[in-house]
C-alpha cells in the first residue's frame, strides 16, 4: 500500500466533485467524490466541518461501503464542537465553493480536480491534494481465484508501472513477512493525500523517531513510518517507527505563522516529506485566497493501509494557537500528582524487599532527593501482572510503607499481554468472558511475551477496560496501597514472535476491526483504563500516575511516556532532545527518556551528563537493562554523586515552575519544554534547533551531550532579551556565546521580563517541600518589566478543579512586584523568603513590602557587579495578595 | 586512645555543665552543648565560618544569612548545615538541616519536627532496646574478639608450619636439583654411546631403502619392455588386455575397465609416467605380497593394503632426534618399505639398556623436582598473602562455607574462590577467583573481590564481592545478586572483630 501510493507522481488529480451534489448546511458541507478517470468509480462521500476555533475537518468515506471504514474510537477527547457560526457562502460556482467561518477563517472547495484551500485572516496556510495525490482504495469484492492465480507472478516492477488504478495487485488480498502471513481478507482499503503549508520551511511532530526536531526531505530515503513497534536496540536519525504514533505536524512560518495537520487514523501510516522549491512538486492550486504563490512550502504525502481519511485542519496563526487548537480535539495532559515530577529510580530489577530497602536507604545517606522506587516484571509471580513474587516480595504493602514512610511512592510494572495460565485469574476471566484479542480464525490470539504463550487483553471492548479497571482495587491488587502507581509497557502491542515483534494485522478486535485498523490506538487504551482504575480505587479523590511506552493522538490524557529502550551512547542523549521537543508539540507533553541508556553501560561522565540534561526535561527517570551493571548513582565515587546531587537539587528547585507550567499545560495545551521558536516566532534561525530548548517562556537550556565537551555554544535569542546564568547570574545578550562546561555545569538561563519560583532547601523528595518558602527570581527587562506565574495546590487530589488551588500572577512594573490572584481560593503554608531581583542597575534605598495592611521596610542585599538585588525575607503568605515596593 | 580520652573528659565537662546549669542556658533550638558558647546571646552574631556578622535575632529567624548555614540551627533555611538533637535516654544526633521540619521523624525526641509536633518522643524505648542491642552486640564482639585470638594463635601456628616446611621444601630442593643434574649428565653420556649405533642403524636402513627402490625400478621396466608387444615404446591399452593376470574378475578376459583402473583411464603410457604411476598398481598382480598360507583368500586379489598404509606411515613421517631420544615412537612405526623383504632389527634393540635407564632416571628425578616446586609455590602464596591485621585471616586460608538458598548453594573459599550450584543438581558455576582485598585502608579489611569466573551470557564474566562483619563463627550470611552476574556474599566472622573498648563506650551510653 504504502508502494501503491508511493508510485503516485504528483499532477493534476482525476478526483473531482460533483458541483450538483455539494450541499452546505450550517458548520457542514457535504458533496460526492469520484475518481474521474476510472469508470465506474466508486463514488466518495466527503464532509467538510468548521469546528470551534478556526479548525476545518475532512472527512471522506465510500458513499456506500462495502465495510464500514474505522475512526479511531479515543482519540478525540470528546465529538468536536462544530463551530456554532458555521460556514457561510461568499460564493458557489459551476467550478468551486467559497466559503467562510469563524472569525477570519476561508475556505474553497475546488471541483476539478478536487482541491481545498484554507486560509485565514487573507493568508493562505493549508492546502489539501495541490499536488494530486490523493487516493482512495475503496472496499472491494474479492476478485475469483483463477484471477489471483494469474496476478501471482507479478512483481514490483509491474506494480510501479501499473500504479493504483490496477486494483489487481500481488500482495492486495494476502501478504507474507518473513514467516508470517497476512490474510487480509478485506483486501486493498488504503488512503492517502497530500497536505501543503504554503510558504513554510519547517515542519514538526509526527512522534516518534529518534531524528531531527524539524522534519527532514524523505524524497532520497524512507518516509517517517508511524506503527507503534516495540524496536530492539533502535538507531538514532532514522525514520523508522517506534514506540509511539501521533499523526500531527506544526508548522512553522515567519511569512505564514504557525498551522497543523492532524491525521485522524490508527493504521499504519506513512509521511513523505518535501519541500518546494526543491521537491519538484508541481503545485496546481489556483489560490483564491491570500494572495500570491509562497516561494518555499512544506509538502506531506499522507499514507494510511485502512480507515476513513479524515484530516483536522488547524489553521494558528501562532504555535500556541495550534496547540490549544489540537488541545480541543484529543485533550490534553492533566496535571500530574507532584510526585511524578520528582526523580524517579527505577532498574530491571530491584531484585527483592531488601533490595529495595538498601536502594532507599543508600540514595538518603547520599543526599539523593528521589520521589519514587520502581519495580519492573521480575517482581511478579512468573509474569503474572498483579501478583508478587512471594519469595523476593513476601510484604509488599509492608515495603511500600517503608519507601512511603519517607514521603515517597512506588510503581510496579503492569504489561497488557497475560500469561496463558489457567490458574491466574486474570487469565481465567479473560478466557471465560472472551477478553481476548482473537486471531484471523476467531481463536484467542495467542502470542509470546515475557510470560511465554500470552493472550492480549482487547481494550477495545468496554467491559475489559472496566475489568482492566477493577484490577487496581486495593483488595483486587493484593499487596497494593493507594501509594502505589502504574508503569504500562509492552503496550505497542509486543508479540515477542509476532511480525516485527507485533500482533498480526488480521487479528480481530471488538467490534469487528481488524487490528490493521486500529493498531496504533491499542497502546494508549492500555493507561487509558490504568489510569481509571487507580482514580476509582481511591473513590475518584487521587490523581493517577501512569507511565507508557506506546502512544497515540490523545495518549496525553493519561500519563507520562518515555521514549522507550534507548541506548548508553552519548548519540542516544543528543537525540533525547529533538525527540522530546517532537513529542511535546505532539501534545505528549510529559515525556522523557531514560537516564543513563537503557541498554548497556553508561560511565560516570555519560551519566552525569545525562542527569543534567534529564533534570531540565518533563520526566525525570534513570533506568537500565537487567544486563547492565549497577548505577544507582551513589556507585561511583564521591565526586560523581556531588555531581548527580547537584543536578538532582536543581531538578528539585525548579519543581515550582514546572508544576506551574503542567497547571497551564492543562489549561492551554501548551507544553513545559518547548522549542525556541514557540518564545521567537520571527527568528528564523531558530527554526532547526533542537540542541536547546526553553522551559516555559522563562529558562533556556542547553545541556551539554558531547563527550568531554568541555563548552557549548549557546544561542541567546531575542534583539533586547537578556539572559541570565541561574547559577551566577551572569548576563548574556542576544547572540551565540560560548559557554565553558565543567562536569559540574549545567547550561540553563533566565530570559530577562520574567519571574519564576523556585525552593531552595534541598529536601529529600518533593513531598517534603510542601510548605517551604518560594524564592521568587525576577530578571527585569529593558523597560524593568517582569511577569510570572505561580501555582500550587496540595500536590495529590482533584480538588484543585474545585478551586482549592492558588494560582498567582507576579509582575513587576514601576518598581513594585506585586502578586494578585489569577483563579483559586486554596491555603498554602508556602511563604516567600528570598525575592531576586536581577538587571537592576541602580542601588536601591530602600524596600517596603505591603500585605493586608502590614507594612514593613525590608533588609536588603544589593551586588553592583551582578546587578543583583536580594530582598530578605518579605514574609507574606504566597496565596496572599501583596506588593513590593523599591525605592 | 588519645581521642577515646579527650571525647570522655568533654562528655564529662558537658555532662557537668547541664546538671548544673542547664535550666539557665538558653540555647538557640538546634546547637549542642558543644557549640553553646559560639551562641552567645548578644546583639550580633558572627556566622562560624566568619563570613559575616548579622544581628542576633537573624539566628534561627528561618531565613539563612551564614554560606555556611551557621546562623540556622535550627531552621531547614540553609541548604548547608545541620540540626542538634540531644535525643535524651538515646545518643544524640546531627541530623542535615534540610530534613528540620519536612514531615519525616529523623530525631527520636521528635525535636527535628517541631514545627507540626507530630513526631513523639521515643527516645527512652529506642535507646533501651539500642542499649540492650548494643550490650548483645559488645557481648557478641568480646566473645567474637576472643575467638579471633585464637584464630590468630592457629593462623599463626598454620603460617609457623608451612615456615618450617618451606625451610624443609628448599632443602629437598637443593637435593633433587643436584639428584637430576647429575642424572642428566649420566644420560647424556649414555646417550652418546646409542648415538653412534643409531647413526650406523640409520645408514643400513637408508642403503636397503636404495637397493630396494632400484630393483622395483628395473623389475617395472622389464615389465614395461615386456608387455610393449610392438616395442614402440609405449603401452596401450590394448597391450595390457593381452596380460591374463590383469583378468581381475577372473571371467578368461581382460576388459578395457579392468585395464583403465590400472592406467587411470590413459590410452597410451610412456615409460617414464609406467614406472611413476602404473607400477605401484600393477605390482601385486604380478609379484603378490601376502599369500595366504592355507590357501584362505583367492589368489587374484591382491592383498597389498596393509603393506601399503605401512608403507605411507613410514614415509610420511620423519623420525625426529627427539622422538628417538625420548623412545616416544613404538617399534610399529618403523616397519621399512617394502617390508616382508628386508630382514630388519627393531630400533629398540638398536637402543642400549645403558641409555633407556638414564632417561628413566633423569625423568624420575625432575618429576621429584617438579612436585617440589609446586609444594613451595603453594606455601609461598600462602605466606605471601596479606592476611590481614595480625594475619587474622590465615587460619582461614582456603576453608569454604556455604549457604543455601531457595535455588543454589552458594560456597566461599577464602581466599580461593567463590561458586554456586544449582540444588536441583547440576554443575557448579564459577563465580569468581581470588583476587585481591578490596580498598583494605578504607574498609579495615573486610571486604574481599573473587573475580573472572564464569562468564556470563550477554553479560560480563561472573564476580562476588565479599563483605566480613564481626561474629562468633565464620559463616555465611547471605547471598545477593544486585546486578546481573555480579554477587555480594555476606559473611560474619571472628577474624575481624575489634577488641571492644569497654571504658569509652561504656562511659558515653551511661551520660546519655
Amino acid at each position: 500500500m504504502l508502494r501503491r501510493n508511493r508510485a503516485l507522481t504528483p499532477g493534476q488529480s482525476p478526483y473531482r466533485v460533483s458541483p450538483d451534489s455539494v450541499a452546505v448546511s450550517g458548520a457542514e458541507v457535504t458533496a460526492r467524490l469520484q475518481d474521474g478517470a476510472a469508470a465506474g468509480a466508486v463514488p466518495l462521500r466527503l464532509t467538510l466541518t468548521a469546528l470551534a476555533d478556526t479548525t476545518v475537518r475532512l472527512f471522506v468515506v465510500e458513499e456506500t461501503p462495502l465495510r464500514p471504514r474505522y475512526s479511531p474510537q479515543y482519540a478525540l477527547e470528546r465529538p468536536p464542537t462544530a463551530d456554532p457560526a458555521g460556514f457561510k457562502v461568499v460564493s458557489q460556482t459551476a467550478e468551486r465553493l467559497h466559503l467562510s467561518f469563524g472569525t477570519d477563517g476561508q475556505l474553497v472547495l475546488s471541483y476539478e480536480p478536487f482541491q481545498l484551500e484554507v486560509a485565514r485572516a487573507g493568508t493562505t496556510v493549508i492546502t489539501v491534494n495541490s499536488a494530486g495525490l490523493f487516493n482512495f482504495e475503496h472496499y472491494r469484492p474479492k476478485p475469483q481465484p483463477k484471477e489471483a492465480a494469474a496476478e501471482a507472478e507479478g512483481g514490483e516492477a509491474s506494480d510501479q508501472e501499473q500504479p493504483a488504478a490496477d486494483s489487481e495487485q500481488p500482495g492486495q488480498w494476502e501478504e507474507n513477512f518473513k514467516t508470517h502471513r497476512d490474510s487480509k481478507p478485506h483486501g486493498p482499503s488504503s488512503v492517502g493525500v497530500d497536505v501543503t503549508f504554503p510558504g513554510s520551511a519547517h515542519v514538526y511532530g509526527i512522534p516518534e523517531h529518534a531524528d531531527n526536531f524539524a522534519l527532514s526531505d524523505t524524497k532520497s530515503g524512507e518516509p517517517y513510518r508511524l506503527y507503534n513497534l516495540d524496536v530492539f536496540e533502535y538507531e538514532v536519525g532514522n525514520p523508522m517507527a517506534l514506540y509511539g504514533s501521533v499523526p500531527v505536524v506544526l508548522s512553522q512560518s515567519a511569512t505564514h505563522g504557525a498551522a497543523g495537520v492532524f491525521w485522524h487514523n490508527a493504521a499504519e501510516t506513512w509521511v513523505d516529506v518535501r519541500s518546494e522549491p526543491d521537491s519538484g512538486l508541481v503545485s496546481t492550486v489556483t489560490s483564491y485566497l491570500g494572495g500570491s504563490r509562497a516561494q518555499a512550502s512544506k509538502h506531506l504525502h499522507w499514507i494510511s493501509e485502512s480507515g476513513a481519511l479524515d484530516v483536522f485542519l488547524m489553521l494558528g496563526p501562532t504555535a500556541a494557537d495550534v496547540m490549544r487548537q489540537y488541545k480541543q480535539l484529543t485533550g490534553v495532559t492533566q496535571l500530574p500528582p507532584l510526585f511524578a515530577l520528582g526523580y524517579h529510580q527505577c532498574r530491571w530489577n530491584y531484585n527483592d524487599q531488601r533490595d529495595v530497602a538498601e536502594v532507599d536507604s543508600q540514595l538518603d545517606r547520599h543526599d539523593l532527593p528521589f520521589d519514587t522506587i520502581w519495580l519492573d516484571i521480575e517482581h511478579t509471580d512468573g509474569k503474572r501482572y498483579f501478583t508478587w513474587d512471594s519469595h523476593k516480595f513476601p510484604s509488599p504493602e509492608e515495603m511500600i510503607r517503608n519507601v512511603t514512610s519517607r514521603g515517597r511512592k512506588m510503581v510496579t510494572i503492569i504489561d497488557p499481554h497475560i500469561k496463558r495460565d489457567n490458574g491466574y485469574f486474570v487469565h481465567a476471566d479473560a478466557t471465560a468472558n472472551g477478553y481476548y484479542v482473537k486471531d484471523r480464525d476467531g481463536n484467542d490470539f495467542d502470542g509470546w511475551c515475557w510470560p511465554g504463550s500470552s493472550g492480549y487483553l482487547d481494550f477495545f471492548n468496554p467491559a475489559v477496560q472496566e475489568y482492566w479497571a477493577s484490577r487496581f482495587q486495593l483488595d483486587n491488587y493484593k499487596g497494593s496501597t493507594l501509594d502505589l502507581y502504574t508503569w504500562n509497557d509492552m503496550n505497542e502491542p509486543s508479540v515477542f514472535n509476532g511480525p516485527e515483534v507485533t500482533m498480526h494485522k488480521d487479528a480481530q478486535h471488538h467490534g469487528g476491526w481488524e487490528h490493521r485498523d486500529l493498531h496504533n490506538e491499542y497502546g494508549m487504551l492500555v493507561p487509558m483504563a490504568t489510569a481509571r482504575g487507580q482514580v476509582a480505587r481511591s473513590g475518584g479523590t487521587l490523581r493517577p500516575f501512569t507511565l507508557t511506552r506506546a502512544a497515540f493522538a490523545g495518549s496525553q490524557r493519561f500519563g507520562a511516556k518515555w521514549t522507550g529502550d534507548n541506548t548508553a551512547q552519548w548519540s542516544h542523549l543528543k537525540h533525547s532532545l529533538p525527540m522530546l521537543l517532537s513529542s511535546s508539540v505532539a501534545g505528549i507533553s510529559f515525556i522523557g527518556a531514560d537516564i543513563g541508556g537503557f541498554f548497556g553501560d553508561p560511565d560516570p561522565q555519560m551519566l552525569v551528563r545525562w542527569y543534567q540534561a534529564s533534570a531540565f526535561q518533563p520526566f525525570m527517570r534513570a533506568h537500565a537493562h537487567i544486563d547492565t551493571r549497577r548505577r544507582e548513582p551513589y556507585l561511583f565515587g564521591e565526586e560523581t554523586t556531588r555531581l548527580v546531587r547537584a543536578a538532582l537539587r536543581q531538578r528539585y528547585r525548579f519543581l515550582p515552575l514546572w508544576y506551574t507550567l503542567f497547571y497551564e499545560n492543562e489549561l492551554t495545551g501548551m507544553p513545559p519544554m518547548r522549542p525556541l521558536f514557540f518564545s521567537f516566532p520571527g527568528d528564523t534561525s531558530v527554526y532547526g534547533t533542537d540542541d536547546e530548548y526553553l522551559i516555559g517562556e522563562a529558562l533556556l537550556v542547553h545541556p551539554q551531550t558531547e563527550q568531554d565537551g568541555r563548552s557549548v555554544s549557546v544561542y541567546f535569542p531575542g534583539a533586547d532579551t537578556v539572559w541570565y546564568d541561574v547559577d551566577t547570574a551572569e548576563r548574556f545578550v542576544h547572540g551565540t556565546s560560548t559557554v565553558s562546561t565543567p562536569l559540574d555545569k549545567i547550561p540553563v538561563y533566565q530570559r530577562s521580563g520574567t519571574i519564576v519560583p523556585t525552593k531552595e532547601r534541598p529536601r529529600r523528595a518533593s513531598a517534603h517541600q510542601a510548605s517551604d518558602p518560594y524564592t521568587l527570581t525576577v530578571a527585569l527587562d529593558a523597560a524593568w518589566t517582569a511577569t510570572g506565574t505561580l501555582y500550587t495546590d496540595d500536590g495529590a487530589s482533584f480538588s484543585y478543579k474545585d478551586g482549592q488551588h492558588i494560582y498567582r500572577r507576579l509582575s513587576f512594573e514601576n518598581n513594585t512586584l506585586k502578586s494578585s490572584a489569577i483563579s483559586g481560593s486554596g491555603e498554602t503554608a508556602g511563604w516567600v523568603e528570598r525575592v531576586v531581583v536581577l538587571g537592576l542597575d541602580k542601588v536601591p534605598k530602600s524596600v517596603t513590602v505591603t500585605s493586608s495592611g502590614r507594612e514593613e521596610n525590608l533588609d536588603f542585599k544589593y551586588d553592583k557587579d551582578l546587578l543583583r538585588l536580594v530582598i530578605r525575607k518579605p514574609a507574606v503568605n504566597a496565596g496572599a495578595d501583596w506588593s513590593i515596593v523599591i525605592a | 586512645m588519645m581521642a577515646h580520652r579527650t571525647l570522655s573528659a568533654l562528655l564529662l565537662a558537658l555532662a557537668g555543665l547541664a546538671a548544673g546549669a542547664g535550666a539557665d542556658l538558653a540555647l538557640p533550638r538546634g546547637v549542642s552543648m558543644a557549640k553553646a558558647s559560639l551562641y552567645q546571646a548578644g546583639d550580633t552574631f558572627t556566622c562560624l565560618d566568619g563570613s559575616a556578622t548579622i544581628q542576633f535575632q537573624y539566628v534561627n529567624d528561618d531565613y539563612c544569612d551564614c554560606e555556611d548555614g551557621s546562623d540556622e540551627p535550627g531552621t531547614s533555611a540553609c541548604a548547608v548545615g545541620s540540626f542538634y538533637c540531644a535525643n535524651r535516654g538515646h545518643a544524640a544526633a546531627e541530623v542535615p538541616s534540610a530534613w528540620v521540619n519536612d514531615g519525616v521523624c529523623d530525631c527520636c525526641d521528635g525535636s527535628d519536627e517541631y514545627a507540626s509536633g507530630a513526631c513523639p518522643n521515643t527516645c527512652d524505648e529506642i535507646g533501651a532496646a539500642a542499649r540492650a542491642r548494643q550490650q548483645q552486640i559488645d557481648e557478641m564482639r568480646l566473645r567474637g574478639y576472643e575467638v579471633k585470638l585464637k584464630l590468630i594463635e592457629e593462623g599463626k601456628e598454620k603460617l609457623a608450619e608451612k615456615q618450617v616446611r618451606l625451610a624443609e621444601l628448599n632443602r629437598e630442593k637443593e637435593v633433587a636439583e643436584e639428584m637430576k643434574n647429575a642424572r642428566e649428565a649420566a644420560k647424556n653420556e649414555a646417550e652418546a654411546q646409542e648415538r653412534l649405533l643409531l647413526d650406523a642403524w640409520h645408514e643400513q636402513r637408508r642403503q636397503q631403502e636404495q637397493e630396494h627402490e632400484e630393483a622395483n625400478r628395473q623389475l617395472a621396466e622389464e615389465t614395461f619392455t615386456r608387455l610393449d608387444v610392438n616395442s614402440d615404446g609405449k603401452l596401450t591399452t590394448e597391450e595390457l588386455q593381452r596380460e591374463p593376470k590383469l583378468d581381475k574378475d577372473a571371467d578368461g578376459v581382460v576388459s578395457k575397465d579392468e585395464v583403465d583402473s590400472i592406467t587411470m583411464n590413459k590410452d597410451e603410457l610412456e615409460m617414464e609416467e609406467f614406472v611413476v604411476s602404473t607400477w605401484p598398481l600393477l605390482k601385486p598382480f604380478f609379484h603378490p605380497l601376502h599369500v595366504p598360507e592355507e590357501g584362505g583368500q583367492p589368489t587374484g586379489a591382491p592383498a597389498a593394503a596393509p603393506d601399503q598404509q605401512q608403507q605411507e606411515v613410514a614415509e610420511g613421517e620423519e623420525l625426529t632426534e627427539e622422538e628417538l631420544a625420548a623412545g616416544e615412537v613404538d617399534a610399529g612405526d618403523l616397519v621399512t618399505p617394502g617390508a616382508g623383504t628386508v630382514q630388519e632389527l627393531d630400533r629398540d634393540e638398536v637402543r642400549t639398556a645403558a641409555a633407556k635407564q638414564a632417561r628413566a632416571e633423569l625423568q624420575e628425578a625432575e618429576q621429584k623436582l617438579r612436585d617440589i616446586e609446586r609444594e613451595v609455590g603453594g606455601v609461598e602464596s600462602f605466606t605471601g598473602l596479606d592476611l590481614g591485621p595480625e594475619k587474622a585471616f590465615a587460619a582461614l586460608y582456603q576453608q569454604c562455607f556455604t549457604l543455601e538458598n531457595r535455588e543454589y548453594e552458594y560456597k566461599l573459599c577464602v581466599f580461593d574462590k567463590a561458586t554456586q550450584k544449582p540444588r536441583s543438581g547440576g554443575v557448579e558455576t564459577s563465580l569468581g577467583k581470588w583476587d585481591s582485598w578490596e580498598r583494605p585502608e578504607q574498609t579495615g579489611y573486610t571486604q574481599q573481590l573473587y573475580n573472572n569466573g564464569q562468564q556470563c551470557w550477554n553479560g560480563p564474566k561472573r564476580s562476588a564481592h565479599v563483605t566480613f562483619a564481626c561474629g562468633e563463627e565464620t559463616r555465611v550470611l547471605d547471598v545477593t545478586e544486585p546486578a546481573k552476574c555480579e554477587y555480594k556474599f555476606s559473611l560474619e566472622t571472628p577474624a575481624v572483630c575489634e577488641r571492644p573498648s569497654a571504658e569509652g563506650e561504656q562511659l558515653f551510653h551511661d551520660e546519655l
